[in-house]
């Protein structure tokens, strides 16, 4: 009895060291995207907690050699999908037509980045550039997020989001749109342009 | 490639994703003859390294980490000791008959007499927050009583298990009361956010087990892992004994000199009541 309960914890134990190894170290990254898509401190713990949990009960169902981060990630986008969506509040619904017109009529004095960068967004406070990607909607949020915090490629956004590599494209594309009509809302309200 | 498309390479061509060669060269020309779309360009761009520079990457807290890690660790952190001894015991053909009959027996005894993990979870759940040291206390049983957690020390000496504390890290004095007929099996350290606790086990001839966790009481309340509530605090520094019995498991906590014990047994709650409350 005793031998066979020893192997049994010892193949918990090894199955332990390998999950410290592999997983582990994109804990990081999965409490930064889940603060992020939450809004919330108590609800991102919940959600990673929940997510590790997970992963380690299936971490046997885990393809050695593959994309451990993407695999973390995956669980965690269901976990969200599933439980912290729902509890979430729903951001701002935006109308992408509106957006884009008004992004059109959006004309700084200048293209330049560095005189962009002094003229309206120097002055904005990174809570204010935070609470903007929050303000998107779910699906553009995500893409932004994996994309400029993260640095997913887009091979790695197109198997979280599940959708062809030429949507994540055109996604990012919309968003960073939004985001910076946001950002110039945002400058314009507080008097910088 | 109609105009969408063209900006669409764009955010491509600023996330190091546009491989076609042509298509970035002809992406290329088209930014220097076409002012718009220029603009739009560095407007991406700019959006972009914004969020990278501004957007702050944000590490998980030490006592999240710590409580996943708890929760998904097979076995305490001195595992690999307890296996030793095991594996010790037997790689020696002279003691592997009888340790292996005798540990057979204790682990079929304590089979048939083990409370529902549920039920003391649940116990612990409906009194306190997820991981202090009741909790605690009765997980380890729990683990004892199913095999995940072994002695790291087997030894029915108190003055052994004294050292034994003292030599691997227990900052804090110990107490190892006697308690009648019970003896003492062995001891285990386990480690909470670096600090090393003293826990160690009786047993009765009727193959019961009393566990007692214990904590000198400054160090409980530095720990923000394992700490009680003060109530609970107060509650113990008066003298009295907190006593809670859920199916055939019963809880006792005591402040003993300067620590805090917590006591899991699967005895009766009179039996335990007897042994500690008057200490």
């Amino acid at each position: 009895m005793f031998p066979l309960l020893l192997a049994i914890i010892e193949s918990q134990n090894e199955l332990y060291k390998e999950f410290e190894r592999e997983a582990l170290p994109h804990m990081d990254a999965l409490y930064n995207f889940a603060l992020r898509m939450t809004g919330d401190g108590d609800d991102a713990n919940d959600l990673v907690q929940d997510t590790f949990l997970k992963a380690f009960r299936f971490f046997d169902k885990f393809e050695k050699g593959t994309n451990c981060k993407a695999w973390l990630f995956r669980i965690m986008k269901n976990t969200f999908i599933n439980t912290y969506r729902k509890k979430t509040k729903e951001p701002d619904k935006v109308d992408y037509e509106e957006v884009e017109n008004f992004y059109e009529n959006v004309k700084p004095s200048s293209t330049d980045s560095a005189h962009l960068e002094k003229e309206i967004y120097d002055n904005l406070l990174d809570d204010e550039i935070s609470s903007a990607i929050a303000s998107l909607p779910d699906d553009f949020k995500t893409v932004i997020i994996l994309s400029d915090i993260e640095g997913f490629t887009y091979d790695e956004i197109a198997d979280f989001i599940d959708c062809p590599v030429g949507t994540v494209r055109s996604r990012l594309h919309r968003a960073r749109k939004m985001l910076f009509a946001k950002l110039y809302t945002y400058a314009n309200e507080k008097g910088y342009v | 490639m109609d105009n969408n498309e063209l900006k669409y390479q764009l955010t491509a061509l600023i996330d190091g994703e546009l491989t076609d060669k042509s298509t970035k060269g002809e992406l290329k020309n088209l930014l220097q003859s076409n002012p718009d779309l220029q603009r739009e360009y560095e407007i991406l761009r700019f959006t972009k390294s914004l969020v990278q520079r501004n957007c702050k990457f944000h590490t998980v807290p030490e006592i999240l980490k710590q409580r996943i890690l708890k929760k998904i660790k097979p076995v305490e952190n001195a595992l690999p000791q307890p296996f030793k001894f095991l594996q010790e015991i037997f790689s020696r053909p002279a003691v592997a008959v009888s340790s292996a009959l005798a540990l057979t027996l204790i682990a079929v005894v304590l089979f048939f007499n083990q409370p529902s993990k549920n039920e003391i979870l649940d116990l612990a759940s409906e009194q306190y927050g997820p991981e202090n040291m009741f909790i605690q206390a009765s997980s380890n049983f729990n683990n004892i009583l199913t095999g995940k957690l072994a002695p790291q020390l087997v030894t029915d000496d108190a003055e052994n298990i004294k050292k034994f504390f003292s030599a691997n890290g227990v900052k804090y004095s110990t107490q190892i009361p006697k308690c009648g007929q019970w003896k003492i099996l062995g001891a285990v350290i386990s480690d909470a956010g670096g600090e090393k606790l003293a826990h160690h086990v009786y047993s009765n001839d009727k193959g019961k087990l009393i566990y007692l966790f214990q904590v000198e009481e400054s160090c409980l309340n530095k720990n923000e892992l394992i700490k009680l509530s003060e109530h609970m605090m107060e509650y113990l520094d008066k003298g009295n004994c907190y006593i809670s019995t859920k199916g055939n498991c019963t809880t006792l906590l005591k402040k003993m000199d300067n620590n805090i014990c917590a006591i899991v047994s699967n005895t009766s709650e009179s039996e335990i009541e007897n042994l500690f409350c008057s200490l």
